[in-house]
This record gives C-alpha cells, structure tokens and sequence, in this order.
C-alpha cells in the first residue's frame, strides 16, 4: 500500500474506532470494542505489521502516526469508561434506596430536670455579680434556723405545723439555752453559717432544698427549693440591693421590666421588701394582666432587705462598720412559671412524658 | 382581713381619694391589698318604706300564686296597688318598695333587676315588695323584709337599711402587725401614707352605776397582764341597726344580735377582741383567768366539748370553767334572747399562751388570731368603753363600774433615730422634721435635740415590732417610699474563685447516655429502709420526723435508690416500660457518738449520684439488630454509662476496679453486683470505695412493683471529685502498631479482668493495649475469650521476633496462673 494510502487509513481506523468506542453501551461492549482495535489481528496491528515493507524514511513517519491513532483510541476508550462506569454506578445506588424517614439508631438523649435549668442560670447571673456558691447542711438546729435570724422562740413559724423536727437528742447548751434539730425551713440558714466562716466583704448565693410541714397541694410540696443571697460590705444601701435585683430581673427575663419594692417583713432584714416584677407574660405588654399573673400585672418573685443589725451580730459583724443585703426566692417558682408548669407536684413525680420535655 | 371604705372614711378623710388610690397606697405601704371587691347592691331609683294596707286574692281567680296588695307607699297618699308572691306578709307590716323606675337585684341571677309598672293578669302592678336578697342584704330566706312596725312610712329605705355600697378592701395581715387588723390600726397607715390626719373616735360614757359588780381575778400576769370585767344591766336583746350589720356584712361577719354585734364591731373597729357572758349563768360573781386543771372540759360556742388541760387559759367562774381565754366562749353563758344583764370582758392575753391553747384545741377564731399577734395592752380600757357605750346607745344597757385585775400601766418607750443611719442604710436624705412628720399619723411622738437625732417614743401599740433604731429606719422609708430609695450597684466587685461545676459534669454525662434526671423528694417512708419489708436491717442510722406529713414522708433517705425505684415502677405502670433515670442529691445519716449542740447536729449529708434503668435494653428502640444485642444485660449497659461518665468527668479507666461483692447490700442481686472503688495513682496499693453498681435484687424488684429487672448504681460525689485527674498530654509517636489476636480458654468462673491483668502485667513496656473483642460460652464448664494485644515501640519497627517472644510469655502465664488453655 502506499504511503499516503497507510495515513489515510490510520485516520480511517481512528474515526472507526473512536465512533465505535463512543457508540459503546457497556463496560463489556466497551472492552470488546478497544481489543478490536488494539488487540492482535486489529487493523492497526495491521497496519503496523505492514511498516516493514516501507523505506527507513517512511517508516518512522507512519509508526509515529500509528501511536498516535492508538493513543488517541485509549484516550477515547479511557473517557467512554468512565462515562460508562458513571452510569452504572448511578443505576446500582439508585437501586439501594433507603426510607430516610425511618429514625436513627442509638440511645435517645437524656432529658436534664427543669430545675437544674433554672438553678444554673440563677448561678450564673449571680456569677457574673461577683457572687460565689457556698452550701449549708439541711439538717440544722433551730438556732441557725431561727435564733441566729431574729426568730424569737414564740414565733409561730417555730411551730411544729410549719416545720419538720428531726428524731435527735435534744438539751440544753452550755449557756443553758434549749435547741433542736430540726429540716431548715429556709435557705437564710446559710446567712450566719456563711459570715461565721468567711470574713466581709462577701457575696455568696446558695441554692438548696428546704422543707416545710405543708399538705401537699398544686402549689405547695413538703420539700422545695429557695437560693439565697447575701452580699455584706462597707456602705451597703438599699439602693444596691434594689440595682442587684434588677440587673438580674434583666438578665433572667431577658428584657427590661418594671420593678417594684413593696414593704414586708422577715425576721432577719430590716428594712424588708417584697420584691414583684411586672408581669413578662402578659399579652399584648407585659403587665397588662393575664392568667399567670392573676390579672394583677405583677408577679411576686422574691423577698429581700437590709439585713437586721441583730443577725450581723449573731456572726460577729459590727453592725455599725459593716451592712449587707440579703434576697431569697422559691427556684420551683421560678421554674413553674418559665416554663408554664401548673402543678409543682409535676417536679417530683419523675414521670417521663414530664421529663422529656425539658 | 377585710376592710369596709366606709368604716374606714370615720378615721380618716378620704375626700378626693378612690378605693383603688387607697389600695395602691396600702399596697405600696406594707400592706398588699390582694383584692377589691364591691359590697352592698347598687340600688338605684326610688325605694321607700311602705304600709301593706290590705291583701286581697288576685282578681284572675287562676292565678293562685301571687295575691294583690294595696300599699301605702308615701305619707298621706292613696295607696298603690302592687301584686305580691310572698306568703309572710301581713296587713300592717311596714316593708321596703321599689317604686317604678328604681332597679333592684334579680335574687336568682344577682343581675341588676329594674322596676317597671306592669300588667299581670290584668291587675297593673305599681312596684315590688322587696326581699333582703333584692336589696343585697344578706339573711332574709324566702320571703319579703319586714321592717321595725315604728318605722316610717314614705322615708327612703336605702338610707333607712344602710344599703348605700361600699367597697371592700382584701388586705393580706402581716404577721408582726397585730396592731393594724383594724379599722383603726388601717386608718393610721392610710393617713400616714397620705399624710393625712387621723380621726380619733370621740364618745361619751354616762356615768356608772353602783352595785351588781363582778370581780375580776388574774392568776398570772404573765399569762394575762390586764383583764377587766363591766356588768351591763338594762339590756334589750334584738336587732342591731341596720348601718352596723351592714359594716358588720361587709366585713364578712353575720349578724347575730345587738350585743354579740357590739362586740364583734368594737374587735373590728379597734382590734380588742370582747366577750359577754350572760351574767344569770356566772356563779359567784366572779371571773378569773387562770390555767385549766387537767381533768376539766368547756362545751365551746361551736357545741363542740373540749378537753382541758393545764397548757391552756381559762376564763372561770366561782363553779368552773366559762371560757377559753382569747379563744372562744362557753356554749353554758352564752347571751341569749332573754338576757337582761351580761358581763363584758376585755382584756389583754399573753399571745403565746393564746396560740399554745388554740393549737392543743386545734380551734381557732377572729378573737384568737388577733390575741396571736398580740393586742395592744393600753387599748383594752378604751376598747370596753367603746363597746360600753354603743351597749348603752343601741341596747339601753346602764353602765357599772369596771372591775380590773393586773394592770395596763406602760412605762415610756423612746427610740433615737440617727438621720444620717437613714442616710447610710438607703442614701436617702431625709430631715428630722419630714421624719417626725412622717411618724407622726402613726402614733410615734418625736423629739428633735439635735440636727440628725431625733427621739421617737413609740406607742403602746407598736412595741412589739419598734424597739430598735433600725426598725424606725424602715419605718421612715417606708413613708417616704421604696421607690424613691435611688438604685445603684454595689462597689468593688471582684471575680469570685471558680465555681465547682462537678454535678453539672455528671448530669451532662448522664444525660447524654439517655438517662433522664429527676428530681426526687429527700422524705421517704420507713419501708423504704427495708426495701418495702423485702430484707431487715438496723434503722440506728436512719434520721427520722418527729412531726411527719405522711407515711411517705416519715424519714430521710440514707440511699437515692428507692426514690428511684418508685419511678420506675410509676412510670412503667402508665405505659412506659423503658425507663432510665438519674438523680444527684443528698442522704442522711445519724452519726455514732455524734456531738450534738448548738450548730452540730449530730448527722451527716452525704452528695451521691445515682441511676436505675430498667426495660428494654437494646441500643436501639427498633428491632434492627440482631437478637443477641437486644438480650445484653442491663447490667452491661449500665455500666457502659458509668464508663462514659468517669471518661467524662477525667477518672482514668485503669484506675477503677469492679469487685464481684456478693454481700454488698440486701438491695443488690448478690451475683450481679459490683463494688466500684479507684485508687489515686497506678502506684497506690489501697483503692477508695465509689459505691456500687448491679442488678436489683428481684425480691426487692417485686416489693416496688417492678415488672422486669432493674439495674442501678450509687456513687459518692466527693469520692469522684477526689478521683479525677488533671488532663496531661502523653507523646504520641508514628511507629507502626502490630495488633495481635489471642484467644484462650478459661474456666467459665474466672473474670476478664484476671486475664487481662496478667496480659499487662507480662506484656511488657512494648504493649500499649489489650482490647476484650469476644466471649463465647462453650459447652462444660469453659467459656473462650479473645483479646486483641497492640504492640509499639516508639523509637522503632517492631520486629516478629519481638512480638512473638512477648505472646509467648504472655501464653505461659496465663496458662500458668489462670490455667487457660490455647487451642492453636
């Protein structure tokens, strides 16, 4: 053949093939394609075989050519199988559906008490006050439950109605004075414990379980929760307690609502308030009046005061280089109304379709 | 306490004021006003007092029901036809009508019900005979309101029967107040707060007669520092005026007669509670307060008998007891309708003494409640007067003299008030005049010797929560307003230590494991120390109420494992079987020997961690595993958690140990029970006890109605503290791993951790890790276990030879120490 004849027919073979690789409808088809191509007995093989019959000077010139052609068939034969390969990986997945709605496997997550929700936010915002979490034990005795807060020994509070005593011995100490043990009734025990331990200036909040001899109804549970607060230092005003309060109104509510201090009465501060925020729930401007507030505007949320010079006393403050604030709040409370909870007993009952709600 | 606008308005002006300014004030002024409620009908129109002049059947001889009236209904006038229904009424009676045009209440519904003339069955009604109901007037069953017969005719019955409305103020009482449960008490703070002047009550006592005196005797004045005893003779029993029982109503007091009216309204008005005692059933002319001898009883007002002992203060006659004193009087002396001379008695009672009989009586009244909070001993002279001479004036009872025993002699109280102590405890810059102007409505006399003092002597009244500098602080910006008080912040804040965040860490763990956290009542019942009777054991520890609520709340918990259980029961008996729970909190325990005084009590509170599953225990809620995983113990799963939660909370894994411990507690399945203990550091010998993991002993399972097994376990939450570790950085090196697997066979009886024990013990430093990957139960009594051994040196490639030399080793010593057999 001569040698215009060999290019032409290297092009001739190219196109062929590259037709046929492309025409190829599976890896199979693909594969039998290129061997007809490239393998042995195909033209190409042909064509080359035919090289030697050409002058050395042609001879290079066609073989060039001839690589060529078989680079560009592989070429053609690479790209075809990866389209090919492409589209029957795609036919398999799309046969390997799943029911994406069907749920996922492994232990559900647990669900963490309201309470704790609510205890640790009010940590926190005290926190960031500079206010630092002390303890105090629940089983007390009646002086630092009562005595130590300006609870004198006929105050109905004392009475067995309202609060638990426990079995221990009782007597009388070395002065003389009678005691008992008894379930601290309030969290305000952690006052004197508190300032006979660490020296002013201090702040300390303390959450902690209290009980009280109550029957048992939707808002009254015999055991609850109250957190504490004391701040004492030089030059303590009510004007600081009444801007603690608030920043922490702010912060717990989210939102700037009006306070008021309304006068009431503890044994263990003087001057003693009340303290109720406007009502974040009413609709459609907080202190409209709804339900929760019982249509007054405002909640009661906590009570507060000076703390009384006889208390600082009790722990061996002087009352006149020293004053301090004190505040405590029910955390049930708290917790019953941020997340619209109406039954305190739902707190303790432990039941899941309560629990996994939180 | 409830508190009539009206009554109020004789203490103090109210002119420009409303109810609800008033309100607001008290509110803001110590005393919440919880309520404002309306009183008295809003009757409108004309309502007079009519003569029924004739009744005569209705023309329409069907209509049997109502009858026809003719009714004189003003002076001089013809009277009005008006058809009544009511059966009580007579020709003669004088009795409300509300003429055409008025608007009365619908008894039925309490709408407001106006007056038209109307046609009934032919007969055109002028009006309508009114019933007390009508009229908003308490009492008066079915029928129509029959007046005094010398009333007259044509005046304005409204004004006659008091019925003009009144609002009623809720004021919540203050525990340390006593003084204001008061009309008067009240009125001082309003005009106090408004600056305004009270009103004091002006009358004059005729003078007494001689004779018919009963003496007044007082055993001890602690218990009762002033009684006085004044015989009222002459007395006409009947109907108290209208104005009085409408206050009285208003109030929330019924009625009764003039005279225990009398008494009711001076309690209410001042704040002394009164008794009178018919004097035909006093023995001897003579009453004395004294302790009541065991043994005797009083039948009280209430007919109910009670039981006295020596705790509680009686009032007595020369033959027996006649009253609880400050509580309640005898059914035995009780005025009646034909009493003509009674005994009135006020007096001041120890206010302890009062609560201590009122609770063994468990009896309480508006006399004892207000004796409670103590009344005040200088009031009770002005008190008796007052009730003295609205007997005279309403009963025409003549006055003789009073009889006293103790005595009601005060000595002067006076208090300094620094202005400058205002000044440091609330920034409030208040004058020693505005201070003394402020006090004044109140009763507190001052005195200024000095620019910033003043002395302040304090009333009778008030000494029982004013004795000190501090307590007039407060009532000095109390006047002058909280909310004046400015705001700021507290100065020189500094960052508190960090916060110990160890029960957050635990939760979260927990949590994330799938265990829900629950918040569980510290009271629990005395079975629960026994696991509901399924074992014995010594309550020595145990701290119990002396005064509990109920059976469920008896003792404190020494364990948070029942609290659990009976929330895994609870829950599995409403539908939900699968059920994972957690609890932080405290137990409680008697100490031994333990010192008990002023601020020791004797016991011990302990911080433990706690957690019981039960239920279906496969990884997954669907049934897509295998059915091997759903059958995992409880136990393993359990543990799984507790793996999890010391990984979290930094407790290297090493250094726990599990101890089969059979007789760990009666609660525990005693071969599915773990004593779970840490040591400190690889190279101490002593571990600590945590506290326990395993099954729940089915005897106990069954005590707390426990369907399926349940696993659980307690830790100490110090001894966790204790055990975690700082996190240190160990060098990681890129040497190649060669992982071995070894596989043995051992008697079924040994535990893992004994071979894995031995394995890192011989495996030397080249070891990095042993992995348990599979358990087989064989038949007999062996069971196979295969390990994947992971061998490093961190300088080079291992070599074969290496390795093998240590597999080798390890082979021999378990066959050697454990007698493990190797099948190739």
């Amino acid at each position: 053949m001569p040698v215009m004849g060999l290019h032409e027919r290297l092009s001739e073979i190219q196109n062929e093939a590259v037709a046929a690789l492309s025409a190829a409808a599976s890896l199979l088809d693909l594969d039998n394609v290129r061997s007809r191509y490239l393998g042995k007995k195909s033209a190409i093989d042909e064509v080359m075989r035919g090289l030697r019959d050409l002058s050395p000077e042609e001879r290079p010139k066609v073989g060039q050519r001839a690589n060529e052609v078989k680079a560009a068939i592989e070429d053609a034969y690479t790209q075809r199988r990866q389209i090919l390969k492409r589209e029957e990986l795609a036919v398999q997945l799309s046969g390997e559906k799943i029911d994406v709605t069907l749920p996922g496997v492994g232990r559900p997550l647990g669900h963490i008490h309201p309470m704790t929700q609510v205890t640790q936010e009010l940590i926190t915002i005290f926190y960031g006050m500079g206010f630092q979490v002390v303890e105090g034990p629940e089983i007390e005795t009646d002086y630092y439950n009562f005595d130590a807060l300006n609870t004198p020994p006929d105050h109905p509070a004392r009475d067995s109605q309202d609060t638990f005593y426990a079995d221990m011995e009782t007597g009388r100490d070395a002065d003389g004075n009678p005691w008992s043990v008894l379930l601290r009734s309030q969290t305000s025990t952690v006052q004197v414990r508190t300032m006979e331990k660490l020296k002013p200036p201090l702040r300390v909040i303390s959450p902690g379980r209290v009980y009280r001899n109550e029957e048992v109804n939707a808002r009254k549970y015999p055991l609850f929760h109250q957190v504490e607060g004391l701040l004492i230092d030089r030059d303590v005003t009510f004007g600081q307690l009444k801007g603690t309060l608030n920043e922490f109104i702010r912060v717990l509510f989210g939102k700037p609502l009006k306070t008021r201090f309304r006068p009431d009465f503890f044994p263990f501060t003087e001057p003693s308030a009340e303290l109720d925020v406007q009502c974040p729930f009413c609709d459609p401007e907080p202190g409209a009046g709804c339900r929760t507030c019982g249509h007054r505007g405002w909640l009661e949320l906590l009570g507060c005061g000076m703390v009384d010079p006889h208390v600082l006393a009790s722990a061996g403050i002087d009352p006149q280089e020293w004053s301090g604030f004190a505040f405590g709040m029910g955390i049930e409370r708290l917790a019953m109304l941020r997340f619209n909870i109406n039954d305190i007993r739902h707190l303790y009952t432990s039941d899941l379709r309560f629990l996994q709600q939180f | 306490m409830k508190l009539s606008y009206e009554w109020l308005s004789d203490f103090v002006d109210l002119s420009g004021l409303t109810p609800q300014e008033v309100a607001d004030k008290l509110t803001m002024g110590a005393f919440e006003v919880e309520e404002i409620k309306q009183v008295g009908a809003n009757l409108q129109g004309e309502i007079v007092v009519g003569e029924i002049m004739e009744i005569v059947p209705h023309p329409d001889p069907s209509v049997t029901k109502m009858r026809l009236t003719r009714t004189r209904v003003r002076d001089g006038a013809a009277p009005e036809e008006i058809v009544c229904g009511a059966w009580n009424i007579e020709v003669g009676q004088k009795i409300p009508v509300a003429l055409p045009g008025s608007v009365v209440i619908n008894r039925t519904t309490g709408e407001p019900f106006p007056i038209q003339r109307t046609e009934k069955r032919g007969v055109v009604s002028n009006g309508m005979l009114c019933s007390p109901a009508e009229l908003g007037i308490a009492g008066g069953e079915d029928g129509i309101l029959i007046l005094d017969p010398a009333t007259k005719v044509g005046i304005n019955a409204k004004e006659h029967l008091g019925l003009q409305p009144d609002t009623v103020l809720i004021v919540e009482p203050r525990s340390n107040r006593g003084d204001a449960l008061c009309v008067l008490g009240l009125a001082r703070e309003v005009a106090a707060l408004f600056g305004r002047s009270l009103k004091a009550p002006q009358w004059q006592l005729p003078a007494a007669q001689p004779g018919d005196k009963v003496s007044a005797d007082v055993e001890n004045t602690d218990d009762c520092p002033f009684f006085t005893i004044r015989v009222l003779s002459g007395i006409k029993i009947g109907a108290s005026p209208s104005w009085m029982v409408r206050r009285l109503e208003a109030v929330g007091m019924r009625s009764v007669n003039n005279v225990v009216d009398i008494t009711n309204y001076v309690m209410q008005e001042l704040g002394q509670p009164l008794h009178a005692y018919d004097l035909r059933k006093v023995n001897g002319a003579h009453l004395a307060v004294r302790r009541a001898r065991d043994g005797e009883t009083l039948t009280t007002l209430d007919e109910k008998k009670r039981e006295l002992n020596n705790e509680i203060l009686v009032i007595a006659d020369k033959q027996g007891v006649v009253g609880i004193a400050g509580v309640m009087g005898g059914k035995g002396s009780e005025i009646a309708d034909d009493t003509t001379t009674l005994a009135l008695e006020a007096a001041c009672f120890n206010s302890r003494r009062v609560r201590r009989s009122s609770r063994l009586l468990g009896l309480s009244s508006d006399s004892s409640l207000r004796f409670e909070r103590g009344v005040d001993l200088a009031g009770v002279r002005q008190a008796s007067d007052r009730a003295a001479h609205l007997l005279v004036e309403h009963c025409g009872a003549k006055l003789h003299e009073l009889s006293t025993a103790g005595s009601d002699k005060l000595q002067p109280v006076v208090v300094p008030l620094r202005l400058s102590e205002v000044q440091r405890l609330t920034e409030l810059e208040v004058t020693a005049e505005e201070a003394s102007r402020l006090l004044a409505p109140l009763g507190f006399a001052t005195s200024a010797k000095h620019t910033d003092r003043i002395e302040v002597s304090v009333p009778s009244f008030r000494r029982r929560d004013v004795s000190r500098e501090v307590d007039l602080v407060e009532e000095v910006t109390r006047l002058y307003g909280y909310d004046k008080v400015p705001v700021s912040m507290p100065k020189r804040t500094v960052a508190p230590p960090l916060p110990d965040t160890i029960l957050d860490t635990i939760k979260e763990a927990l949590s994330a494991c799938g265990l829900n956290e629950a918040w569980i009542s510290s009271l629990v019942s005395l079975e629960d120390l026994t696991g509901r009777g399924s074992f014995e054991t010594d309550d020595s520890q145990a701290v119990k109420v002396l005064n509990p609520l109920s059976d469920e709340h008896q003792v404190l918990r020494q364990s948070l494992l029942p609290g659990l259980l009976k929330a895994l029961a609870y829950n599995q008996d409403r539908g939900m079987p699968d059920v994972w729970l957690f609890e932080t909190g405290l137990t409680y325990r008697r100490l031994t020997g333990g010192k008990t005084d002023r601020s020791n009590t004797g016991t011990e509170e302990t911080l433990k961690v706690a957690s019981a599953i039960t239920g279906q225990l496969s990884l997954s809620q669907l049934s897509m595993e295998s059915k091997s995983d759903k059958e995992v113990l409880g136990f393993y799963q359990l543990k799984g958690v507790l793996q999890n939660l010391f990984e979290r909370l930094g407790i290297a894994e090493s250094l726990i140990t599990y101890a089969s411990a059979a007789d760990a507690s009666q609660w525990f399945h005693p071969s599915r029970c773990a004593a779970v203990s840490f040591k400190q550091s690889a190279r101490d010998k002593e571990s600590k006890l945590l506290g326990f993991i395993a099954e729940i002993h089915p005897l106990v399972g069954e005590a707390y109605g426990l369907k399926k097994s349940a696993c659980v376990f307690e830790l100490d939450v110090e001894g966790l503290r204790q055990a975690r570790q700082a996190g240190k950085f160990a060098e990681i090196y890129n040497t190649p791993v060669v992982s071995r697997d070894l596989t043995g066979d051992v008697a079924k009886a040994t535990e893992q951790a004994a071979l894995k024990e031995v394995i890192s013990q011989v495996g030397g430093k080249l070891l990095r890790k042993v992995e348990l990957v599979s358990i087989f139960d064989l038949s007999g009594e062996q069971k196979s276990l295969s390990y994947r051994l992971s061998f490093q040196d961190p300088e080079k490639t291992l070599t074969a030879d290496e390795i093998d030399k240590s597999m080798s080793k390890i082979r021999e010593q378990l066959t050697r120490r454990l007698s493990v057999s190797f099948r190739i």
